[in-house]
């Protein structure tokens, strides 16, 4: 069996992912390069003014094509990210479900003028269009948001798991650092994919 | 015969013939024949399900994987009926629940995606 989640780095959707559940490479963090890190190296420069941004996290499901069953459906998406203590701490997150990552995955870039900062995801890939549920800064405006308390749901999105291959959306998130932030480690992100086989 | 390893399911026909998940395509179930759907691990079985001409029935395995290595895992098996839906979630860690209807707001419960051939 077969189900694995992938983060997606590099400039092509299937040019080097990695598997980060628990056959692969471990949690992953968000900071400020392209690459899965385990690690705090890279870390987000809290900002004197505006925003400044992780690169953004692309994950999705994959299939070896080794599984026993034919179709996963019903696909939901969980962060475990305790935002009530989030609230006002200056640490925000954006989600975005990329529809049709073989078209549309776009890797994730620096700033164009911050230090230390990934390009904001939302601005950077073109918003909506990509996006068929985007989210936008919440941690700190609804410190009991959608991300802990509700999934967000794929909707009607399958894929067939008898042969190798991606789920063909992602799940795109990126944390949000304003000057508000304190300089330190924040907890790593935890994320949960969910999905039925049959 | 080795028992197939792992969780299973299997059907029996009316004609007392059987199809597992191991060798049998879910798609491929001859739904109309079908008199009783049951969750098997290594070759014991977990739970069975008898399943009535008039009835319909699903069957998912449902995962939830997270980023730090931890997952779980729960086999939903239903028999669909107008008057009598009976759901089994039986669970990896020897939970098993039993309900008469999904829970949307639950997030082991709620509902899987019905598809034509399993509607009522």
């Amino acid at each position: 069996m077969s189900i694995q989640i992938h983060r997606l780095t590099g400039p092509t959707w299937n040019g080097n992912p990695t598997r980060i559940d628990s056959g692969g490479a471990g949690t992953t963090k968000a900071n400020a390069v392209d690459q899965h890190l385990t690690t705090n190296t890279s870390p987000i420069k809290i900002p004197s003014e505006e925003l400044s941004f992780s690169f953004w996290v692309t994950t999705t499901l994959y299939s070896d094509g080794l599984g026993s069953h034919g179709v996963v459906d019903n696909v939901r998406w969980y962060g475990n990210w305790n935002l009530d203590s989030m609230a006002n701490s200056g640490i925000d997150y954006q989600v975005g479900i990329l529809s049709g990552l073989d078209v549309n995955y776009s890797q994730a870039i620096a700033h164009p003028t911050k230090e230390s900062s990934g390009a904001d995801l939302y601005e950077t890939y073109g918003g909506q269009p990509y996006f068929s549920n985007y989210y936008g800064y919440y941690a700190d405006t609804s410190p009991s948001g959608i991300i802990a308390s509700d999934p967000i749901d794929f909707g009607s999105m399958s894929f067939d798991a008898s042969s190798e291959g991606y789920l063909n959306s992602a799940l795109i998130y990126q944390v949000v650092v304003s000057g508000n932030a304190s300089p330190g480690s924040n907890t790593t992100q935890t994320f949960t994919w969910q999905y039925d086989e049959s | 015969m080795t028992n197939p390893r792992g969780y299973y399911w299997e059907v029996m026909y009316q004609n007392g013939l059987k199809d597992i998940s191991v060798d049998t395509a879910y798609s491929d179930i001859v739904r109309d024949r079908v008199k009783r759907l049951s969750l098997l691990k290594d070759g014991n079985l977990i739970y069975s399900l008898p399943v009535e001409p008039e009835d319909n029935f699903l069957y998912r395995k449902r995962t939830t994987m997270s980023s730090d290595g931890t997952s779980s895992t729960c086999h939903i098996l239903a028999r669909l009926s107008k008057h009598n839906n009976k759901i089994i979630f039986a669970f990896e860690n020897g939970d098993i629940i039993t309900r008469t209807d999904f829970d949307d707001n639950d997030q082991w419960f709620y509902s899987p995606t019905i598809r034509e051939e399993e509607k009522i």
